[in-house]
């Protein structure tokens, strides 16, 4: 098992350098000079030219790259070209905004989505099946900002329930993270179902029906326990979503996180930034995979197995 | 029967009793029904947008003096900031929003499904090269990716739809590999190849035709995903240039009126719903009528 | 023809009966979409009121749009940054509430007979926020490291050096006779620091800045806020209001939400100016406007492509509606501006005309140079709502006339890369700024043929010896009249070979609770909260 996470660990670390390589490439062919983006459209071109020189920016690409992966082995991911402050510190100041509203978001899903399943599954063909499943399918269909701004419009414009921005208090987390929250919730609502519905057909849960356990028993106690396997994947994925949708929301919301960074460093061709950021989110979404895979192997024995084989 | 299917592809006859099973699997699903009528009449809507509307004097002409109307007889959708009439405008998006999910898709399949074929078929180092660069770009949030390339290359349709298209090609290149796979050790391959059958045109003949299932099913949901995805860059100012009526774009320009004038917001989040809903139902009813196991 | 004051009651009566239709459309979403939410206990109890409990009469807290990049007055040119910088350092002037400007960290100031040197005898005992007194060796360095920066050129590109000429005065050398120098000298760039700290460590500085002014910097959230305390020892006195709470928020929409709740007492509207009406009509705010200190125009690129045949140049400044213009661009609220200058200086010609609004003669301009099936042109902007907005109304206007206009929006720093230092352009659609009150400020560094070819401002590349020489004349004489005549002229030069063609000068608003006494909207966006109180 420790071999197998210490593995998929090393894995990360060429994927990550990828990344690195990828957006330098991408940040080299973007037009346009961080150097005169700071300083403004008065500034002498000699200014210019020596804040360039600073950042090594007349070097050849090779050698800019080298020099930054260099510096990245040793800790050292640069220094935003905007604020001049160390990117890894203005990464940690915003991501804890993305990973409040990411969080919210998953377990307004898992709150709503699983039970909701579970309901569908046990009362299939029933008002309330193809009720949710509609609705599901609609949520899925609904554009995350779109759902965002209609909250605003409702909650906060018509009947001042929610603050509709910032990052203060708990409340500012709910119109973003239900708006995040509702494909997801979705997905959720189907995965559970369908694997309820598997579940339910089978062999134990005949038995145990036949024995006379009551259906609430029957359904929770067994079926659940089976059902939540996908569910996990699904979180897992879902997380990794989450993170990346955050970027729209965030600037629906206007919450500086992550994705606020993310696009901020983009528009100002903040190289430095862009790349620590998206590495950063990179990492994050790779640890939350394994650890799902992790937490198969204990919610699942049969897994288990066949990572002792491999 | 399936089985029987997969074993003799090129059989015709075959393939069409196949077809016919799927369609009357799918047309028994109610849903999926309704979401290929609505995805029909949205194509028709663009398609016959150009009749009815003219683009220069109906969807772009700005008329300062009638600018943010409420919807009424005259303008049925109201008009916005410079005084364009809404409905008109989100006709038009049905244009653009489809035209850009369609290429978007077709760009990110081709690339996907080449890579994808090159790494399932040989297997090996080709694999792990290609797949590992796969995962480089699967890696990264697709949103930020396509943002970054849209940096790189600059707002502008054509642009919008390659960074799309480029953030798209890992995930069907990694659909149409893991098909490939499941395909590649089966018989008939075997037999292919033991008569000496070139590869390009096991992949193309043999191994792709068996392999479509799961890649229509794909481009489907790709489809809904993409418009999506498109109106988020447009939202958020790096999608298609003005005034093309892009529905993205229409909602950011609403957004700053959202208070004093909602309905601005509501139209084209509605068309946005409808054509990914369609989409999402058809894809959703083809998965179930292409596996037949998967339905409950 | 419909002002846009008449439009507005127009509009608001139909948006009575939108009121009703928006809240059906709320209930159905309500209903339908968020059926499941509301299960999910995503319903709060209370709504929020005022955050902040007990008397808060010793605190004011505003807005602000974005992250504070630094506080190093001389690492910046971002006018939001400044604004905090205006309220933790002070400069050797200061402008006044009235727009004079008066002596802040010196006491005197004289000019030599050439008008190239000035020397300021410093305000004595002036502390720091660390305690130390203001020498005049801090004087000289902060000067001389304004010059040096690369952020600052905007104010400080006619300075030279600054030389101490004892412990109480210090002299600043200019490159050449510059009357509006003391303008300069009020700019948040030429903040006055302890050399020995800045010097220490210039990063740090930039996150824990000391200053001489009135308030001191206690908390940064990034995100969040930044919060500001008195300086107790602050020369003209503690400020009244002793603590100014500055909170983040992007959004115009929410910040008006939370001005109208209580939660901010201060806040910069929207620059769309869709708020305006919203805020005239709540009893508990009053809205201030002033004037911009800027001329949005549409500019051609006289050097090469299809704008420099003075017939197209015509053509576009006889196609432009700037009643429509103002309109759509800024929802009405900017006066329409003819001379190729800022309104608000004190040389701008008022009655100036431009060239008549006439289509069938920018039609016939059109055919005349060359294009009778009209011809496609690229507007590069930066792609900002100030500057999108307006280029989309112009595309509409244009379209009339047989000029397809693509708007091509870049990025604020790529923009100022390609089109205005590279020169890469057709049109585009830009302001002339003034950081001092002088027609100088939005003529020379523009317009003169010195500035051009990648060397300054010129980004136009105008070459015109006539205007140079208006220019150069009205830059050095000392006679006020003398000079206006000058601008005059160098106006009808604009206008009569459509160097560019100006349109209109916006509005600087500021909205805040009426309880607050000495707010006012600065054209410079100089808030000095030390005048504010309760």
């Amino acid at each position: 098992m420790l071999r197998y996470v210490v593995k998929r660990l090393l894995l990360m670390i060429p994927v990550i350098v990828g990344i690195s390589f990828i957006l330098f490439v991408i940040m080299d062919l973007t037009p346009g000079d961080p150097a005169r983006s700071l300083l403004g459209e008065y500034a002498r071109q000699e200014d210019v030219d020596a804040l360039r020189e600073e950042w090594g920016l007349n070097d050849p690409f090779a050698v800019r790259y080298g020099r930054y992966l260099a510096s990245a082995i040793r800790g050292d991911f640069g220094k935003s070209y905007r604020t001049n402050i160390p990117v890894v510190q203005e990464i940690i100041s915003r991501y804890p905004a993305t990973m409040k509203v990411a969080t919210l978001a998953i377990l307004f899903a898992m709150a709503i989505g699983i039970p909701v399943g579970i309901i569908s599954a046990v009362k299939q063909y029933s008002l309330v099946d193809f009720g949710s499943m509609a609705t599901a399918l609609l949520f899925t269909s609904v554009p995350p900002f779109w759902l965002g701004l209609m909250l605003i419009l409702i909650f906060s414009l018509m009947l001042r329930l929610l603050p509709s921005v910032g990052t203060d208090s708990w409340k500012s987390f709910i119109m973003p993270a239900a708006a995040l929250a509702a494909a997801q919730m979705a997905t959720m609502t189907r995965m559970t179902r369908s694997t309820m519905l598997e579940v339910i057909r089978q062999d134990y849960i005949r038995t145990a029906k036949a024995k006379g356990a009551s259906q609430r028993y029957v359904v929770l106690k067994h079926a659940l326990r089976n059902a939540l396997l996908p569910v996990v994947t699904v979180v897992g994925i879902g997380f990794g979503n989450l993170l990346g949708g955050s970027l729209i929301i965030e600037n629906v919301f206007g919450i500086s996180g992550l994705g606020t960074l993310m696009v901020n460093a983009v528009k100002s061709k903040d190289s430095p930034m862009l790349i620590a950021s998206v590495m950063f989110a990179a990492l994050v979404g790779g640890l939350v995979n394994l650890a799902v895979d992790v937490l198969y192997t204990y919610i699942d024995p049969r897994v288990r197995s066949q990572y002792v084989k491999g | 029967m399936t089985e029987q299917a997969t074993v003799n592809p090129s059989n015709p006859v075959k393939k069409r009793s196949q077809l016919k099973a799927i369609w009357f699997r799918y047309r028994k699903n109610k849903l999926a029904m309704f979401g290929l009528a609505l995805f029909l009449s949205l194509v028709l809507v663009a398609a016959s947008s150009g009749l009815f509307l003219d683009y220069d004097t109906q969807v772009i002409e700005q008329r300062m003096r009638e600018r943010l109307q409420p919807p009424s007889s005259e303008h049925w959708f109201g008009t916005d900031q410079y005084g364009r009439d809404v409905f008109a405008r989100v006709v038009w998006g049905t244009r653009i929003s489809l035209f850009v999910g369609v290429f978007t898709v077709t760009i990110a399949l081709t690339v996907g499904t080449l890579f994808g074929a090159l790494a399932g078929y040989y297997g090996g180092t080709v694999d792990n090269v290609l797949m590992r660069i796969m995962d480089i770009f699967l890696a990264m949030p697709g949103t930020i990716l396509a943002v970054a390339i849209v940096g790189a290359l600059g707002p502008g349709l054509v642009n919008v739809l390659l960074a799309m298209a480029i953030a798209r090609i890992p995930q069907f290149a990694r659909i149409v590999r893991s098909a490939i796979i499941s395909i590649r050790g089966q018989e008939f391959i075997e037999a292919a190849k033991a008569c000496g059958t070139r590869d390009g045109r096991i992949i193309m003949r043999h191994i792709l035709p068996n392999a479509i299932g799961p890649i229509v099913v794909q481009v489907t949901l790709h489809m809904a995903t993409t418009i999506l995805g498109v109106a988020g860059l447009s939202f958020i100012g790096l999608g298609i240039e003005a005034p093309t009526p892009e529905w993205g774009s229409m909602l950011s320009e609403a957004k700053e009126w959202m208070r004093y004038h909602p309905y601005l917001m509501v139209f084209p989040g509605v068309a946005i719903i409808l054509s990914v809903l369609s989409l999402n139902l058809i894809g959703d009813g083809l998965r179930d009528a292409l596996d037949p196991r998967m339905k409950n | 023809m419909t002002g846009p004051r008449q439009q507005d009651s127009k509009f608001r009566e139909r948006v009575k009966s939108m009121k009703r239709l928006t809240s059906l459309v709320a209930a159905l979403l309500i209903m339908s979409l968020f059926l499941a939410a509301c299960s999910g206990g995503a319903t709060p109890e209370t709504p929020p009121t005022g955050l902040e409990e007990g008397p808060k009469k010793d605190t004011i807290v505003e807005r602000a749009v974005a992250d504070q990049q630094t506080f190093d007055p001389f690492g910046t040119a971002d006018i939001n940054d400044q604004r905090i910088h205006y309220q933790i350092f002070d400069s050797l002037m200061r402008q006044e509430p009235d727009g004079s400007l008066v002596p802040a960290l010196c006491t005197d100031y004289k000019f030599n007979e050439t008008g190239d040197e000035i020397t300021f005898t410093i305000r004595e005992g002036v502390k720091f926020h660390n305690g130390d007194v203001m020498t005049a060796d801090d004087v000289v360095f902060s000067l001389n490291t304004a010059i040096a920066s690369g952020f600052t050129s905007k104010v400080t590109s006619t300075m030279d050096r600054a030389e101490k000429v004892d412990d109480k005065t210090v002299k600043l050398i200019l490159k050449y006779p510059f009357a509006p120098i003391l303008g300069c000298l009020v700019s948040s760039s030429c903040a006055i620091v302890p050399q020995k700290v800045y010097e220490a460590d210039k990063d740090a500085f930039g996150r824990n800045p000391v200053g001489a002014g009135p308030y001191m910097l206690k908390e940064v959230k990034p995100g969040e806020k930044i919060v500001l305390e008195a300086f107790s020892d602050y020369y003209r006195g503690e400020a009244p209001i002793k603590n100014l709470v500055v909170r983040i928020i992007v959004d115009d929409a929410a910040a008006l939400m939370a001005l109208e709740s209580g939660e901010l007492d201060l806040m910069q509207p929207s620059q769309a100016y869709t708020d305006r009406d919203a805020i005239i009509n709540n009893p508990n705010l009053v809205y201030y406007e002033a004037e911009q200190a800027c001329t949005f125009l549409v500019a051609f690129n006289n050097v090469k492509g299809v704008f420099t045949d003075k017939r197209l140049r015509e053509a576009v400044a006889r196609a432009i509606d700037r009643e429509e213009l103002i309109l759509g661009a800024v929802n009405g609220m900017a006066t329409p501006v003819e001379a190729g200058l800022v309104p608000i200086t004190p040389q701008y010609p008022h009655g100036f005309k431009g060239l008549e609004y006439d289509l069938e003669k920018a039609k016939q301009l059109v055919i005349d140079a060359g294009y009778p099936n009209g011809l496609d042109v690229t507007m590069r902007v930066i792609a900002a709502a100030n500057y999108t907005k307006p280029a989309e109304v112009l595309q509409a206007q244009l379209k009339k006339i047989g000029i397809n206009v693509k708007i091509e929006p870049m990025e604020r720093g790529t923009w100022f890369d390609v089109a205005y230092a590279g020169g890469d352009y057709e049109m585009t659609f830009y302001a002339h700024a003034i950081s001092v009150n002088d027609a100088d400020f939005c003529s020379y560094p523009f317009l003169h043929s010195s500035e051009a070819d990648g060397k300054g401002n010129n980004y136009m590349g105008i070459k015109n010896a006539e205007l140079d020489e208006c220019l150069e004349k009205a830059r050095t004489s000392q006679d006020e009249a003398e000079r206006k005549a000058y601008y005059l002229r160098a106006c009808e030069i604009i206008r009569d070979e459509s160097l560019f063609v100006p349109c209109y000068t916006g509005r600087r608003t500021m909205a805040a609770v009426k309880e607050l006494k000495g707010v006012q909207a600065d054209p410079w966006m100089r808030y000095y909260k030390y005048n504010y109180s309760w």
